[in-house]
C-alpha cells in the first residue's frame, strides 16, 4: 500500500512538472495589443500588422489572429488574411466573426470554395482538438462501463446501451479527428500568382497559376519546392516560398 | 601375379608407339605433297570512301602464308588477323590458312589489287588481281529499317560512320516564327554492344533558341544504319526561337562509354567496320567519358507580322481552338459565375493567356486560374482558364462574347476566335439552356475594330464590410499544435491507458475466482483455518482447555466440512471414525472434545500442545 502511494505521488508530480509551463505567467501584453488595435482604427493596416504580428512571438490566441487577418485584409493581402482566419479557426472553429470575414475576403477575392458534401460538413462541424477530446471521453466512459466498478449498479441491458452508445460517439469522433487532421497541414497560397510547375525546378514548365488565398494540400518536398494538390485537385510543384502552412511549426 | 599377365609387355607398347608415329607422320607430311594454291577475294566490288573493304587472301595446301602487300597509290592494307585450318574428310587431308586485310581507300575511283605474292612453306605462289571501285562517302544509301518497321533516316552522315555514338536533331522546320515553337526529335545513336551511361540531358549549344525541358527517360529503340546496329534514345520536345534572324545551333551530350580495350589496333578506326567478335574477343572494358555532338544546324526566326496584330494577342502562335463554358446560367444578383475557357491545339501554350471578354463593362471579374494540360505530344496540349464573375450591373442579361487571339504560322496572319454570349437568367428571368458556345474564327484585321476590352483593373479598396477587430486578445497561452500532440494529453493519456490495463486485470481476476467453485472452496478453507489456529493460539495461552478443545472441533468440522461438501455442525465422531483412516490423529482430539463437552475433561498443557500441533498439521494438509 505505501509503495502505491509512492507511485501516485511520483506520477502526480510528473504531470504537474509536465503541466507547469502552460500555468506560467505571460508577460502583460494587452497594452501593444491596443496600440495594434488603434493603428487599425486609424486605417494604418500596416502599422497594425506590425504590432499583431509581433505579438504572435509572444503567444496566440484567436482574436490576435483574427485581429491580423482583419489587418491583412484591409491592406489588401488577401492570402496572409486568409492564412490567419484558417488559424484563428483552428483556435474557435465556431466564431461567426471568423467565419464571416473569411467568407467575405474570399467571395471579394473570388476564391469560391466547392459545395461541401454532408459528411465534409460534419467534420468541420467542430474542430480536431475538439474531435479528439470527444473521442477521449468516450473511450474512458466505455472503459468505465466495460469495467463496471463496484460503485457502478447497472442492470445489464443499461449497460449494454450506455456501451454501445460510447462505441458510436468513439467512432464518429475518431472519423472527424481523422478527418479534420487529414487537413491539419494545409497550407494557404500567399503570394500572386504562384505558379504550379511540372518538376521541382525554376526552369521547368508551369502547368498554371494558383491563386493567392487558395488553400493547399502539401505532399512530398524537394529542394526549395514541395508538391502540393490545390482544392480544384490540381497537382503541381509549387515554390515554398509561396504559401505558408496553417499550422505553425 | 594373376592379373599382371593380362598386361602387354614393354615390346609391344614400343611397337604399337611406332606404328602411330608412322601413321600421324604421314598425314602430317602428306600435304607437302599436295597442290598449294592462292585465292583473293574481296567482299564489295564497290565501296564508299568512308567505309572499307575486307580483302581474304587463302592460301590451301600449306601450313603457312605470308602474304607480301603490295603498294598501291592510294590504298592502305591493315592485317586484320591469320587463321589456319585442317580438315581430313574421306581420307583426304586439306590444309588451308586465311590472312584477312581490312582495304582503306584514300581517294574516290577505280582500283586494282595487283597480284600477291604469297610465301609458304612450300614455295611461292601468286594470286589472281582484283579490280573494284571507291565511291564518294555521301552517297552511300542504306536499306533502312528499325526494331518498329522503317526509318526514313537510315543513312549515315558524314563523320557518323567511325563514331561508336552519334547524336541527330532533327526539327520538323528550320525557319519558323519568334516565340513559335517547333516540334523538334533529339535522337542518340550507340553501337550495338557499346555501353554508355548518360551523364547528362540533351543542351542546346548556341544562341537564338531554347529548348523545352526534356523527359528524363527518353524513348529506346533499336535501329539498323548501314547494316550497323544501333540502340537508338529519342526524345521528343520544342524548339522556341527568341531572337530573330539566323542562328547556328547544335545538341550535345555527356555520356561515359564502355569501351572494349584491345592490346592492339592496327586497323584505326576502320577496325569498326568488320567483324566486332575478333575485336572484343579478350578484350576489357575501360570508361571513356566522352561529348556527343550533333551537327551544326542553322535555322531562322522570323519576325512576327506588325500588320493586323489584334489588341488582344498575348503571344500565342499555333493552332488553336476555343470552347467556353459557363455555370450556372440561373442566379439571383450577386451570386458568382464560374467561367471555364479552354484554349485547345498547337503551339506555345506558355504564351496563351485567359481569352478576355469582348466588355467587362457591369461585370466584377476575378484573376482566372489557368491549368495546362498536355496530350503527350510535344507542344499540342489544352490551358483551362477558370474565371469568377459575378454581376454589378442589374440590367446585364448575359454573359458577352469572348475573344482569343493568336498568330498561325501556315496561313501567316492573325486571327481571334470568339464565343457567342451566353444568355442569363437572373432572378426568375428566362432560363438559358445552352451552356457550350459556338465558336466564331475571323481574321484580325475584320474583327479589329469590333474587339473592344475593357483591361481597366479596380483598385485595391479596404473592406468597409469585415466584422470588427476584436478588442481583447484573450488567452494568449494557446497552441497551434493537435490535442494529441501536447505533453499534459500525452501523460495523461498514458495514465489512462495503465489504470485500463490494472483494472482489466483485477477484473479478470474477479471473474476468475467468480466462475471457479473450488478455488472459492480453498479461499474459505485458508480463511476459516487461519481464524480458528488464531482462536486454538489464544486458548493455549489461557490454557482454557473447553474453549481449545471447542476451537479444534469446530477447526475440524469447518475444514472437513469444506472438503466433504456437508453441513460442518452435522459431523460427528462417528462420521470422522467412518470417513478417515484409524490412526488419524483427529480422532484423539475430536474425541478428547466431545468428552470434554459432555464430561469436563482437562487436558494438561503439554497434551493441548500436541493436540494444537496434530490439528495444525492434518488440517493444513487439507489444504
Amino acid at each position: 500500500m505505501k509503495g502505491f502511494l509512492l507511485n501516485v505521488v511520483f506520477v502526480c508530480s510528473v504531470f504537474l512538472l509536465g503541466v507547469s509551463p502552460v500555468c506560467a505567467d505571460k508577460p502583460d501584453l494587452s497594452i501593444p495589443f491596443q496600440d495594434a488595435v488603434s493603428s487599425y482604427n486609424r486605417g494604418e493596416y500596416q502599422a497594425a500588422i506590425q504590432g499583431f504580428e509581433l505579438l504572435t512571438g509572444s503567444g496566440k490566441s484567436a482574436p490576435l489572429f483574427y485581429n491580423l487577418a482583419n489587418s491583412y485584409a484591409q491592406a489588401g493581402q488577401s492570402g496572409r488574411a486568409i492564412l490567419n482566419y484558417e488559424r484563428a479557426l483552428r483556435l474557435a472553429s465556431g466564431d461567426s466573426d471568423i467565419r464571416g470575414n473569411l467568407e467575405l475576403v474570399r467571395r471579394d477575392k473570388g476564391l469560391f470554395q466547392e459545395e461541401q458534401s454532408f459528411v465534409q460538413r460534419c467534420i468541420t462541424f467542430l474542430s480536431l482538438n475538439q474531435w479528439v477530446g470527444l473521442t477521449a471521453t468516450a473511450a474512458v466512459l466505455f472503459a468505465v462501463v466495460l469495467l463496471q466498478p463496484s460503485v457502478l449498479r447497472l442492470k445489464p441491458s443499461t449497460r449494454r446501451g450506455l456501451a454501445v452508445c460510447c462505441l458510436c460517439v468513439l467512432t464518429v469522433a475518431g472519423i472527424g479527428a481523422i478527418g479534420q487532421y487529414k487537413h491539419w497541414h494545409d497550407g494557404v497560397v500567399v503570394v500572386a500568382d504562384a505558379r504550379l510547375r511540372v518538376s521541382p525546378f525554376e526552369s521547368a514548365a508551369s502547368i498554371g497559376t494558383i491563386q493567392e488565398g487558395r488553400l493547399l494540400h502539401p505532399g512530398k518536398v524537394h529542394n526549395e519546392y514541395v508538391l502540393v494538390v490545390d482544392e480544384a485537385g490540381r497537382s503541381g510543384w509549387l515554390a515554398k516560398k509561396s504559401y505558408e502552412s496553417i499550422a505553425i511549426p | 601375379m594373376k592379373s599382371r599377365k593380362y598386361f602387354p609387355d614393354t615390346r609391344t607398347v614400343r611397337n604399337a608407339a611406332a606404328l602411330l608415329f608412322l601413321l600421324f607422320s604421314f598425314f602430317v607430311t602428306q600435304p607437302a605433297y599436295a597442290a598449294v594454291e592462292a585465292s583473293a577475294t574481296l567482299n564489295a566490288k564497290s565501296f564508299p570512301l568512308d567505309r572499307a573493304a575486307a580483302l581474304t587472301i587463302t592460301v590451301s595446301g600449306a601450313r603457312s602464308s605470308e602474304p607480301q602487300m603490295p603498294q598501291v597509290d592510294g590504298l592502305r592494307f591493315h592485317q586484320r588477323g591469320q587463321s589456319s585450318q585442317m580438315n581430313y574428310i574421306n581420307g583426304d587431308y586439306t590444309a588451308s590458312v586465311s590472312s584477312v586485310f581490312l582495304v582503306e581507300a584514300l581517294r574516290v575511283g577505280d582500283f586494282t589489287i595487283p597480284a600477291i605474292e604469297i610465301v609458304t612453306n612450300d614455295g611461292t605462289v601468286m594470286t589472281q588481281p582484283i579490280a573494284f571501285e571507291v565511291t564518294a562517302s555521301q552517297s552511300v544509301v542504306v536499306q533502312p529499317q528499325n526494331a518498329s518497321g522503317s526509318s526514313p533516316a537510315a543513312r549515315l552522315r558524314s563523320g557518323e560512320a567511325d563514331k561508336v555514338a552519334f547524336l541527330r536533331v532533327i526539327p520538323a522546320k528550320e525557319k519558323s516564327y519568334s516565340g513559335e515553337v517547333v516540334p523538334v526529335e533529339i535522337k542518340v545513336y550507340f553501337r550495338d554492344g557499346i555501353k554508355a551511361n548518360l551523364n547528362s540531358l540533351p543542351q542546346l549549344q548556341g544562341e537564338g533558341f531554347v529548348l523545352q525541358q526534356l523527359e528524363r527517360e527518353p524513348e529506346k529503340t533499336r535501329e539498323v544504319v548501314n547494316n550497323s546496329r544501333y540502340t537508338v534514345l529519342s526524345w521528343q520536345s520544342v524548339l522556341s526561337g527568341i531572337k530573330e534572324g539566323t542562328h547556328r545551333v547544335s545538341v550535345d551530350l555527356a555520356a561515359t562509354l564502355l569501351l572494349p580495350q584491345q592490346q592492339r589496333n592496327p586497323f584505326g578506326n576502320h577496325g569498326l567496320g568488320g567483324d566486332p567478335f575478333f575485336n572484343n574477343f579478350f578484350s576489357s572494358y575501360h570508361e571513356k567519358e566522352v561529348q556527343i555532338a550533333s551537327p551544326e544546324l542553322d535555322l531562322t526566326v522570323l519576325p512576327l507580322p506588325v500588320d493586323g496584330k489584334p489588341e488582344g494577342f498575348t503571344g500565342a502562335i499555333g493552332e488553336f481552338h476555343l470552347d467556353v463554358r459557363a455555370t450556372p446560367l440561373e442566379l439571383a444578383p450577386g451570386d458568382p459565375i464560374t467561367l471555364t475557357m479552354t484554349v485547345s491545339g498547337h503551339g506555345n501554350f506558355d504564351r496563351v493567356q485567359s481569352p478576355k471578354m469582348q466588355s467587362e463593362k457591369g461585370w466584377k471579374t476575378y484573376t482566372p486560374s489557368s491549368e495546362l494540360l498536355n496530350d503527350g505530344d510535344a507542344g499540342r496540349g489544352k490551358k483551362v482558364f477558370e474565371q469568377a464573375l459575378v454581376v454589378k450591373d442589374p440590367l446585364i442579361r448575359e454573359i458577352p462574347g469572348i475573344n482569343f487571339s493568336y498568330f498561325d504560322p501556315v496561313a501567316a496572319q492573325y486571327k481571334t476566335l470568339t464565343a457567342a454570349s451566353i444568355p442569363l437568367a437572373i432572378q426568375g428571368g428566362a432560363v438559358a439552356s445552352t451552356t457550350a458556345l459556338p465558336v466564331k474564327e475571323e481574321r484580325t484585321q475584320e474583327t479589329k475594330s469590333a474587339v473592344a476590352i475593357d483591361t481597366v483593373q479596380e483598385p485595391e479598396v479596404p473592406m468597409s464590410t469585415l466584422a470588427p477587430l476584436q478588442l481583447s486578445p484573450g488567452s494568449l497561452n494557446q497552441e497551434l499544435t493537435p490535442l494529441f500532440a501536447k505533453q499534459w494529453f500525452e501523460l495523461l493519456a498514458g495514465l489512462f491507458v495503465l489504470l485500463l490495463f490494472v483494472a482489466i486485470i483485477v477484473k479478470a481476476r474477479a471473474v476468475r475466482y467468480a466462475n471457479n467453485p473450488r478455488l472459492q472452496r480453498d479461499q474459505a478453507m485458508k480463511h476459516l483455518l487461519a481464524l480458528r489456529l488464531k482462536e486454538i493460539d489464544q486458548t493455549l495461552v489461557e490454557n482454557d482447555t473447553r474453549r481449545f478443545l471447542t476451537a479444534c472441533r469446530r477447526a475440524i468440522q469447518e475444514q472437513l466440512g469444506l472438503v466433504w461438501e456437508t453441513e460442518a455442525g452435522a459431523i460427528t465422531y462417528a462420521d470422522l471414525q467412518v470417513r478417515l483412516v484409524a490412526d488419524s490423529p483427529l480422532l484423539p482430539v475430536f474425541r478428547a472434545a466431545d468428552e470434554s463437552a459432555y464430561g469436563g475433561q482437562e487436558l494438561s498443557a503439554q497434551q493441548m500442545k500436541e493436540f494444537a500441533k496434530s490439528v495444525k498439521k492434518e488440517l493444513e494438509g487439507l489444504l
